[in-house]
């Protein structure tokens, strides 16, 4: 009884992980590289639909104190909300290339790993939190 | 003949004034209160189109040193280039059904004028800046 019990709690947590609607996913995420905000994924749901942009920061650590030397905008194409994944599609700077895939998975609440899945092996998986 | 002549150069000096400085609005501009961003609206074109988000900061000054109390995270609906000005519609606050319409006055490459349209006589113009 004791067991059945606990294996239920365990199931109904990882299901309450793993799931999402989109209001879990609207707000401003941020990850960071040296203490400054690298990625910023901006999503909200004005037309019901989440959607939304993604900035690019790019940082100098050239003279000391890392800062940020460019920003380089995005408005995501494709949103795809599926369970605890949101995937989305960017243009390349190289507009002819085919767009840069994006997967975004909750790991907790507001936390999540975003990753892209087609620009090479060496792409990193970058840690992103909801700000307040 | 020369009515029709002036018509047409009238006409397609209007229309590249509108689409020929798109490419301009593309960033990431910035309105500051109290040294703290207020206002966030990024801007771009993956898709071809000039779309994008807004976040409004809500920031308390209370217990001395100013910061941010809360995020409202936008999509731009239905924005629109006119002449130097860029027009979107948001929705309403704390999701309600209604919409903000918002006018973005460029006065210089680098700087600009937010303004709420129909968020009263008290609503403020607030200077932003394209971030580097």
């Amino acid at each position: 009884m004791h067991e059945t019990l606990c294996a239920l709690i365990i199931a109904a947590t990882t299901m309450a992980a793993q799931s999402s609607c989109p209001s879990d996913w609207s707000g401003v995420w941020q990850g960071e590289l040296d203490g400054q905000p690298s990625i910023v994924l901006t999503l909200a749901q004005d037309n019901g639909a989440l959607g939304g942009t993604l900035v690019f920061n790019i940082i100098n650590r050239d003279g000391g104190q890392p800062r940020i030397i460019a920003h380089e905008p995005h408005t995501i194409m494709q949103p795809r909300l599926d369970d605890a994944r949101f995937s989305f599609q960017l243009k390349r700077i190289d507009a002819s290339a085919s767009p840069m895939n994006f997967s975004v998975e909750l790991t907790w609440h507001d936390h999540a790993k975003i990753h892209c899945l087609n620009c090479g092996d060496d792409a990193p998986t970058v840690e992103i939190t909801r700000q307040d | 003949m020369h009515l029709t002549l002036c018509a047409l150069i009238i006409a397609s000096t209007t229309v590249a004034a509108q689409s020929g400085n798109t490419s301009d609005w593309v960033g990431v501009w910035q309105g500051e209160l109290d040294g703290i961003p207020s206002v966030v609206l990024t801007l771009a074109m993956d898709d071809g189109t000039l779309q994008g988000t807004l976040v409004l900061n809500g920031i308390n000054n209370d217990g001395g040193k100013p910061h941010i109390a809360v995020r409202e995270t936008h999509v731009l609906l239905h924005p629109t280039l006119s002449g130097e000005s860029l027009l979107f519609a948001i929705k309403g606050l704390r999701s309600s059904a209604t919409t903000m319409n918002f006018s973005v006055q460029q006065t210089s490459s680098t700087s600009a004028k937010i303004h709420c349209l129909d968020c009263g006589e008290n609503a403020p113009v607030v200077d932003v800046t394209k971030q580097d």
